[in-house]
Order: structure tokens, then sequence, then C-alpha cells
């Protein structure tokens, strides 16, 4: 009795393998005893993830420019939101000019919600481009002020000043997208195997075996 | 490479200057599917290693045998066909 609450299923839904595996990769395979596969599961999976930024910086995972990428890679779990979120708040800048005619010493930043979405927009700095937190004025279509908002901008660099990050271009930019995607699909594999334990022949194998012991020491328990 | 940006480089954040060599990126790609898919697909994992570099292979041959396809199909049989 105490075994069939301590044991893992050995087939069907182990719904608790698979909301560790999504957590981490691996961790479901882990939680299940089986610890040498969720370790490699989980090296192999981070090791793309990582590889694909290492190769292409943090602008490979960018859920707002590269959608349908980050749909993929949002199966490594909450890493590929992490990186997401730090790339969305901590790298990128609003694209706002200033106004023509305070371009002088102190620029008026102004815009409005609807630009906010569109032309406005988050973006990744350009060369020679910086992010710099900048009071920016917020209208009305009508010319309004509403209120006047502390954002990132984005900044013709100065003297002294660095850029956030450099965005990754061509077969640089695609290889590490495409390694951060790989991670992703994988980790669905991974995590549709901790959810699933009988997919496959792996443990089925082992069950059919496992079975056939018990049927023939039933049948000679049976015919002593 | 540009020394300035070489400077600037942080790891993670910024991308690597390998342009010239985008290929050689394929095989860690390759060893790397194999790794994790042999992870959870392989029934005996004390071959756990042998299946990783026989899938590996196999991934890097059927890219290799795209290449050759692709090359033969644009240089040899279009220009007679067209």
């Amino acid at each position: 009795m105490s075994d069939a609450r301590t044991q893992p299923p050995a087939h069907g839904l182990d719904l608790r393998a698979g909301i560790l595996a999504v957590i981490l990769p691996g961790l479901g395979h882990a939680a299940r005893g089986e610890v040498k596969r969720g370790v490699l599961a989980c090296v192999s999976v981070l090791a793309m993830f990582f590889g694909g930024m290492l190769i292409g910086g943090i602008d490979v995972i960018d859920r707002e420019e590269d959608k349908w990428w980050f749909v993929g890679q949002a199966f490594v779990g909450p890493i590929a939101f992490g990186v997401n979120w730090a790339h969305q708040t901590k790298f990128k800048a609003y694209g706002i000019q200033p106004v023509p005619a305070s371009a002088g010493s102190s620029p008026v930043y102004e815009t409005t919600e609807l630009k906010l979405l569109g032309p406005h927009r988050l973006r990744s700095v350009y060369p020679r481009e910086t992010r710099r937190m900048t009071d920016v004025e917020v209208r009305t279509p009508a010319g309004q002020l509403i209120e006047t908002r502390r954002l990132p901008v984005a900044v013709p660099i100065s003297v002294g000043e660095s850029v956030p990050n450099r965005k990754s271009l061509a077969k640089v930019n695609e290889l590490g997208t495409l390694y951060a995607l790989c991670a992703g699909m994988l980790n669905l594999i991974v995590i549709l195997d901790a959810l699933f334990p009988t997919t496959g022949g792996r443990r089925g194998a082992n069950a059919h075996a496992a079975n056939a012991k018990a049927g023939s020491q039933t049948g000679k328990g049976a015919a002593a | 490479m540009n020394h300035a940006l070489l400077l600037a480089y942080t790891p993670f954040i910024d991308p690597i200057d390998l342009h010239g060599v985008w290929f050689l990126l394929l095989f860690p790609l390759a060893v790397l599917i194999a790794m994790a898919y042999k992870a959870v697909r392989t029934p005996d994992m004390g071959n756990y290693w042998n299946q990783t570099v026989k899938f590996a292979a196999q991934i890097i041959g059927g890219i290799v045998g795209l290449y050759i396809f692709s090359l033969l199909v644009l240089n040899v049989l279009l220009p007679v066909v067209l």
C-alpha cells in the first residue's frame, strides 16, 4: 500500500513529473527516480538554449520581434520567459524622437498611448544609439498632457556611454535562434516523456517483462 | 575582428562574430540534439553514449546528404533542364 503512494506510476499519466519537467528540464525524470536521464536531458537542453544565446546574444530570445520562434523556445520553461523579460525590460528602448524645436540642450520627448504601441514602441537600439531613462510627456492625440513618465528611450550615444547590447545578424542570428528553438522542441519531448511514462517502447517493454515475471510467479504459486 | 567590438563583447548578451565559420556550429547542435533525445528514448542507459554518437552521425550525414543533393540539383540537373 505504501509502495503505491511512494512509487511513481509505471505507465499512464504522471502529472507531478510533467509539472516538474515544465519547471526545469529533466526535473520530472529526476523526481521519478531516473536521475541520470534527468541530468542528461537538463544539461543538453540548457546547453542548447544558452549555447544559442552565446552565439547570437540575448537578441535571439525575443517574444515581440521573433514571436513565432519564441513559441517554440518557450517550451524550455520559465528560463525562456525570464530571459525574454530581461531582454524586453533591461535592453530595449522606446523609439521616441525629441520634439524638433527642443532638440537643443535639453530635448523634450512627447508621445501618445497609441504611438507607444506603434511607431514609438519598444525596440532594440540601433548602432550609435544607447538606452537612457528619460522623462517623456504622454499626451492625448489632441495634444493635451496626460502625465510625464520615466521611460527608457533610444538616444544617440555620447562619449563614455556603451550600448546595452548588439543585435545579431545573418547566419549567426539564425543559428542562435535555431539552437534555442531546438532546446524548446527537445524539452517538449522530455516533458511529454515525463508526463506519459509509457510513451514509446522503453518502459512498456520493462512493464511487459515485469508482468511476465509476475505472471510466471503467480502460475507457480497456483500450481503449488 | 574589430578590436573596439571585441572589447565591448559581453557573453550571452552580444553575438559572437562567427559569420565565416557558421556551418561548424551545426556539429555541436547535432550532438546536443542527439544527447537530449537519447536521454529520454534510450531503453538501456548503458548504451547511451553509443546511441548518441550514432544518432549525431545520422543527423550530420543527413545534413551533408541534403547539401550534396542541393548541389547536384543546382549545378548539374537545373542547367541541363533549363
